[in-house]
């Protein structure tokens, strides 16, 4: 018996664009599922695809043990919150949360009683009796998230639903979201292309790029093992360094920066004797913290720019790069000033190598 | 400073209304002067073909409670009713089905081949029905010839006929207003609607239908209000059997009974008006 959510090489073109290329995967049911990528990479024609708006050209989708394949989206047992929420503007909050019961024929009182249980657990009951146009982006974003899981869908899809919010509230649905999802136990495939949302919220994130998946994983493994270029500069910000390849056995190679040689992971190994290396602006230790790293150089402050939290630095490294190094920022110590010489250190585990055309 | 901010300001206020004033002076000149002279003319008396000047309910009272002044009344109202039902009920599917085609340019050649009754001039498109419909025209020799009546239907010189042409050439006054409301739905929200479970015809509906509500009633108040006011159609496909209110009017003002087409004018206009008011309550539906 088959469970949660199967994509068996499912294609689908438009026109000629093969938009979504022969994608696998398999999510456990009741998990929180993330497709993460840029714009037109293929995540919402998935989604599309597990909602029933399109079809697959190729492969196969299940839910359970039903295949989806031509199956309409009133028949699936999916309920979707949409980007800009689609929210019936002639409706009521509560008629919008009522459409799903009412179309299933749910008896009149039960259909409040469900309706308000689960404008409730967006927080909105008091809100029952107002129209769209009367409700804020937020308070909208949580009606389409009612007005969906009230209908208790085995999957919900979710596409970008928190697009059109403003920072603190996208952190706080954040926050919600995930307290809803334990607290109703369905699957939830969510679709952004904010890294930060997808690492945040999910048990396992695919990172989709020009229709196909570039790797899948628990957010921390994808974080810090990215398995190639296109994840490592996707995901956090990293330095993407040219060097030369000195030497490559198993997962290891030595490489060299300049004058600079140093160990580093093999993402993808290159063919070739160059290869491009990923490094991390926060691995980058900077002044008397560098001092324990096994890679160590110098460099000089380009630039500083202070963002609160942290410190972004571009150096330029004495053996001949430049580099942004972030750096945690604490109280009553003042950033490092441009023109200053600094100490630099990583460690060699937080190098990934891969080839260097992408 | 202050004055330069003043000068803006007073521009800014007087903007909206220099540019309001041409149609202004002219919805006085040619709307509202013309409805005073109206009540004057309608109170005068039109005796042995002669315009007398004194003040009389005469003609007002004739008209109201005259049984053959109902009957056009009735007619007008009739005609103008089953035009804007039949306009309807053929434009709004054929609104539905350009919106839904995939292709713009098939979108294109099918909104000029809608709009085309309208490119050719109203006394050459009656004759054009009168020939279709007649006894012996193309339509009723179709339908013998399919065997689906033994002998030619009555199409023209009656009421059908009038209805008939008057539904064809309003056809894009309700098709494009109509297809404007609904080019201007989010078509987020049908995949919505599908989502939650509603297939086609619930989808139409609760959500196509009533967010497509105003277009309609556009749709209805023009054709409606164009119906009210039609003259040439009815006087010649309808063979002198449909004395629809335009025609009475335009009679009494070849025959200079001007207190007659003053009165016969007014009540059109409260006719319009009515339909305007009663068909805008329905927009409640769509309210967001």
């Amino acid at each position: 018996m088959r469970q949660g959510v199967v994509l068996e090489a499912v294609s689908k073109s438009f026109r000629g664009f093969r938009a979504v290329d022969a994608v696998s995967f398999r999510i456990p049911e009741g998990s929180f599922f993330s497709l993460l990528g840029p714009s037109g990479c293929g995540k919402s024609t998935t989604l599309r695809m597990l909602s029933g708006f399109e079809d697959p050209d190729e492969g196969r989708i299940w839910i359970g043990d039903q295949a989806m394949n031509g199956v309409p989206a009133y028949r699936r047992p999916t309920n979707m919150v949409f980007q800009r929420w689609a929210l019936f503007p002639h409706m009521t909050a509560f008629d919008n949360v009522a459409f799903g019961p009412s179309v299933a024929r749910v008896p009149r009182a039960d259909r409040r009683r469900q309706v308000m249980e689960a404008l409730d657990l967006v927080g909105l009951a008091d809100f029952a009796g107002r129209k769209p146009r009367q409700l804020s982006g937020g308070q909208m974003q949580r009606v389409a998230l009612a007005r969906a899981l009230v209908n208790k869908p085995r999957v919900l899809l979710l596409d970008e639903p928190l697009g059109a919010l403003d920072l603190k509230l996208r952190l706080q649905m954040q926050v919600e979201l995930k307290r809803i999802q334990a607290s109703v136990g369905a699957t939830f495939v969510y679709v952004t292309h904010d890294q930060g949302e997808a690492l945040t919220m999910s048990d396992q994130v695919a990172i989709m790029r020009d229709g196909r998946i570039e790797q899948m994983g628990a957010p921390h493994e994808v974080y810090d093992a990215p398995a190639t270029r296109f994840v490592a500069s996707f995901l956090g910000n990293a330095n993407l360094l040219p060097v030369s390849v000195r030497a490559l056995a198993g997962g290891r190679a030595e490489v060299a920066l300049g004058t600079l040689a140093f160990p580093a992971r093999v993402g993808q190994a290159p063919a070739g004797a160059t290869g491009v290396v990923a490094l991390r602006y926060e691995a980058v230790r900077i002044g008397p913290a560098a001092q324990g790293q096994p890679v160590r150089t110098r460099g000089r402050i380009l630039d500083a720019s202070f963002s609160g939290s942290s410190v972004h630095y571009l150096i330029a490294a004495e053996p001949g790069f430049s580099l942004t190094v972030e750096d945690r920022h604490k109280v009553d110590e003042r950033p490092w000033t441009r023109g200053t010489e600094v100490d630099l250190g990583w460690h060699g585990d937080a190098v990934r190598l891969f080839p260097e055309a992408d | 400073m202050a004055c330069g901010q003043g000068r803006a300001g007073l521009a800014r206020v007087a903007a909206p209304w220099l540019l309001l004033l041409p149609a202004f002076l002219l919805m006085t000149y040619a709307f509202v002067l013309p409805i005073g002279s109206f009540l004057e003319y309608g109170f005068y008396r039109f005796e042995r073909g002669r315009l007398v000047q004194d003040f009389t309910f005469e003609t007002y009272r004739r008209f109201l409670l005259d049984p053959y002044y109902h009957a056009v009344i009735l007619d007008t109202v009739k005609v103008a009713a089953i035009v804007t039902t039949i306009a309807l009920l053929v434009g709004y599917p054929l609104a539905y089905g350009l919106w839904r085609l995939r292709s713009p340019s098939l979108q294109r050649w099918f909104g000029l081949i809608i709009f085309s009754p309208v490119l050719v001039s109203v006394v050459v498109r009656s004759y054009g029905w009168t020939v279709l419909l007649a006894d012996q025209g193309a339509v009723n020799w179709t339908l013998m010839r399919l065997g689906l009546i033994g002998e030619p239907l009555e199409l023209v010189y009656n009421l059908t006929g009038v209805v008939i042409s008057l539904s064809h050439v309003f056809l894009p006054f309700v098709v494009f207003p109509i297809y404007a409301a609904m080019t201007r739905l989010d078509p987020s929200l049908r995949e919505a609607a599908m989502d939650l479970g509603a297939g086609w015809w619930t989808t139409f509906r609760r959500v196509t239908l009533p967010l497509t509500l105003p277009g309609i009633v556009a749709a209805a108040q023009i054709a409606f209000t164009l119906a009210l006011g039609a003259l040439v159609t009815p006087a010649l496909l309808g063979g002198g059997r449909v004395l629809v209110l335009p025609l009475q009017v335009y009679r009494a003002t070849s025959e200079i009974n001007w207190p007659f087409a003053a009165v016969g004018g007014l009540a059109l206009l409260l006719m319009a008006l009515v339909a305007v008011v009663l068909s805008n309550r329905l927009l409640r539906y769509a309210e967001p």
